[in-house]
């Protein structure tokens, strides 16, 4: 076999990232980005996009801080760069605060932030409904400015990009020698996955440039994250709510609950409503599948459901991802003995 | 009672506000004229960066670092404020950076969460091997003066753009004590040969991902000759130029090159950073703020003259604590003069 033909579906930061990984990885073959939505449009540009993992009930702790902590240095590195600002990266620095002592005072990423240290109590002074919190530096990644970065450099590399809704893997077949699957919510049907689900989440995006820290209440609920050039204001948690359209009584909630974290919001300006539907599973889905329909067989990588942590574990798992990959293509390039004997 | 300010910087407004604020209910009459050649946006506090950030080592004056000290906690008792911001207050983190180790400076615990660099951190740094992190607050001199300036005019201080040529012609027609805000200019009025002109260049760029501070010291150049890069509101602030005397207000190329090379050098992301503006300023350098009260005898009777200048690249990190310094002098002259309704004893 001469050129693998690798079809990825879904130009999420999954997709992109894992195409990217995947060019840089599988020698001899040719990456195409299938999907329906591209930025602005995807799950990936409504995200905030700081590293503050979650924790996946179903994945090894040792497994999340692995790929927290690869995507941590990948972004870092460009951070420190000139293209920083082409890539949409930046260093915040801020705080976590809880109103009750957490069980977990120091996380399992408090060694991969920077700085990691518990606040004091004149620091705490500024959250009086607050009792604990932790201080440290992070990255914020921005899908708006990522993701046609990442497009840059996958195209770059002879990378191609489709606009197709996929309905089902199997119209890849005929095209494709492998497939990556990083359609997120899509998998539900592309995979038959009941596993997924999504998880709503409300945002603001507002000007209040004043605002260099950020601010995120230990529940998850409540956050202020200062981009580029937008704070995202934040949010909500809607188990299988499906509605992409903006709620006015939500967002009234989001500015009245970060306006208590930070007063000065007040005089935020240029209000702008953002939903997205977290594509949440229990675990991440890195695995092959080899579908298999009479005598015809495709290989699939499967990479989706990473809810809330997305961009925090991006490209630690797509460089799994593009492992697996890896190994489906020298599959098929070794030989398949002709005799059983 | 007729008081005169001069000067509209960041010293002669916020003294003007704190005198006012203090003795306008106890006085039967308080009238507060401020005089000045030069109001924002052209004043020196309009070119500070306006990063609360003492010099730092130990001032000659052990009052310094308490006024410095009542300042942070002035300003930070405005955080959580919703009017913060028109204020042109905010919180700001950030790293100051060194080629060694340092003592920690007298401010480590005026400041919130004062710590030192992790080596992680110092790898973003090449150039440096020791550096502190901590939260301080910038306060932007031009919004901060327009917002001192509506305060004032809300209590009916009067400005007028005045070029005052002596303390006698203003003894003379208008007031009975004046307040000499008059910063780098001094000794225009009153020779004062420990006060000279730090003349300082700075280039505020459009660098919105920037949301740290980052100073760089170098011990053998001195104070503010190294990079510097301080976020503002709205603009970044680059800077690292100290020239004593030198009054030179127009930019100057070698220096903006300096500045230029020295910060991208410091944070590659800035290469392509569009640049807004470009000033000059003087800081008021002067071995120690001169804060003292001074008579004058002008035909037969005494005006009082409180000098109040000579803060150097530290007047914001300064101001309150002077204004509150000169407010008590203030408060001393008019119990002298039997001038006060109720006794200054819960000030």
């Amino acid at each position: 076999m001469g050129t693998v033909r690798i079809a990825t579906v879904g130009a999420g930061v999954m997709g992109l990232s894992t195409a990217v990984c995947i060019s840089q990885l599988v020698p001899r073959c040719s990456i195409t980005v299938i999907s329906e939505q591209f930025t602005p449009e995807t799950t990936s540009d409504v995200a905030a996009g700081m590293l503050i993992p979650p924790v996946y009930p179903d994945t090894p702790i040792h497994k999340q801080k692995q790929w927290f902590k690869e995507t941590f240095d990948h972004l870092f590195a460009i951070a420190n760069s000139a293209e920083a600002e082409d890539a949409g990266v930046l260093l915040v620095s801020g705080w976590q605060i809880f109103r009750s002592i957490p069980t977990e005072e120091v996380p399992f990423w408090a060694d991969v932030v920077l700085g990691f240290r518990k606040m004091t109590e004149d620091e705490l002074k500024k959250f009086p409904q607050h009792v604990f919190g932790q201080a440290f530096t992070t990255l914020k990644c921005e899908g708006p400015a990522y993701l046609p970065w990442l497009e840059k450099r996958l195209k770059g590399s002879g990378g191609l990009i489709l606009t197709r809704r996929i309905e089902d893997l199997w119209e890849l077949h005929q095209s494709f020698d492998i497939v990556v699957n990083c359609s997120g919510l899509g998998s539900r049907q592309l995979a038959g996955d009941l596993k997924i689900f999504p998880v709503r989440g409300q945002v603001l995006k507002v000007q209040a440039p004043w605002v260099k820290h950020f601010i995120r209440d230990g529940s998850g609920l409540t956050y202020i994250y200062p981009g580029i050039s937008n704070v995202t204001l934040g949010g909500t948690r809607q188990k299988g709510d499906w509605n992409l359209s903006p709620d006015a009584e939500i967002s009234k909630g989001i500015l009245s609950r970060c306006c208590a974290l930070e007063p000065s919001l007040h005089g935020a300006c240029d209000i702008r409503e953002k939903v997205g539907l977290r594509p949440s599973r229990p675990g991440v889905r890195l695995e092959k599948e080899l579908l298999a329909q009479g005598s015809r067989r495709l290989p699939v990588v499967h990479h989706y459901g990473h809810g809330s942590g997305g961009i925090a574990m991006h490209w630690g798992t797509a460089l799994e991802a593009a492992r697996l990959v890896s190994e489906c293509a020298q599959a098929l390039r070794t030989p398949v003995p002709k005799s059983k004997l | 009672m007729r008081v005169v300010v001069i000067g509209a910087g960041v010293i002669g407004l916020s003294t003007a506000l704190c005198i006012h604020e203090r003795y306008h209910s106890v006085l039967q009459s308080l009238d507060v004229k401020v005089y000045a050649e030069r109001f924002t946006p052209l004043t020196n506090t309009d070119v500070a960066a306006g990063l609360w950030q003492p010099y730092l080592s130990k001032p000659s004056n052990p009052q310094e670092a308490r006024w410095n000290q009542q300042t942070f906690n002035y300003l930070l008792s405005h955080i959580g404020s919703p009017n913060a911001a028109d204020m042109g207050l905010a919180p700001v983190s950030g790293y100051n950076l060194f080629r060694e180790a340092v003592p920690d400076p007298y401010w480590k615990d005026v400041v919130l969460g004062f710590r030192k660099l992790t080596p992680r951190e110092l790898d973003m740094f090449p150039d440096y091997s020791y550096g502190w992190f901590n939260t301080s607050l910038i306060l932007e001199g031009r919004k901060y003066l327009q917002w001192l300036t509506e305060r004032l005019t809300e209590r009916g201080v009067k400005f007028l753009l005045r070029k005052v040529e002596s303390f006698e012609e203003v003894a003379r027609g208008d007031a009975d004590v004046i307040i000499n805000c008059t910063g780098v200019w001094a000794g225009a009025l009153q020779p004062d040969p420990l006060l000279q002109p730090g003349r300082g260049q700075i280039i505020k760029v459009d660098a919105p991902w920037m949301k740290h501070f980052i100073i760089t010291h170098d011990p053998e150049r001195g104070i503010y000759k190294s990079p510097y890069i301080i976020p503002g509101i709205q603009a970044v602030t680059l800077g690292g130029i100290f020239q004593l005397g030198n009054w030179s207000e127009t930019n100057n190329i070698q220096d903006h090159n300096t500045i230029w090379e020295g910060c991208c050098r410091l944070e590659p992301t800035l290469k392509d950073a569009k640049i807004v503006s470009e000033c000059t300023g003087f800081r008021p350098v002067r071995p120690q703020v001169r804060l003292e009260r001074e008579q004058l005898h002008v035909g037969s009777s005494n005006t009082e003259v409180i000098h109040n200048y000579g803060h150097g690249g530290y007047g914001l990190t300064i101001h309150w604590g002077c204004a509150l310094e000169v407010a008590k002098i203030f408060g001393k002259i008019l119990e002298e003069r039997n001038l006060l309704r109720m006794p200054t004893s819960h000030l």
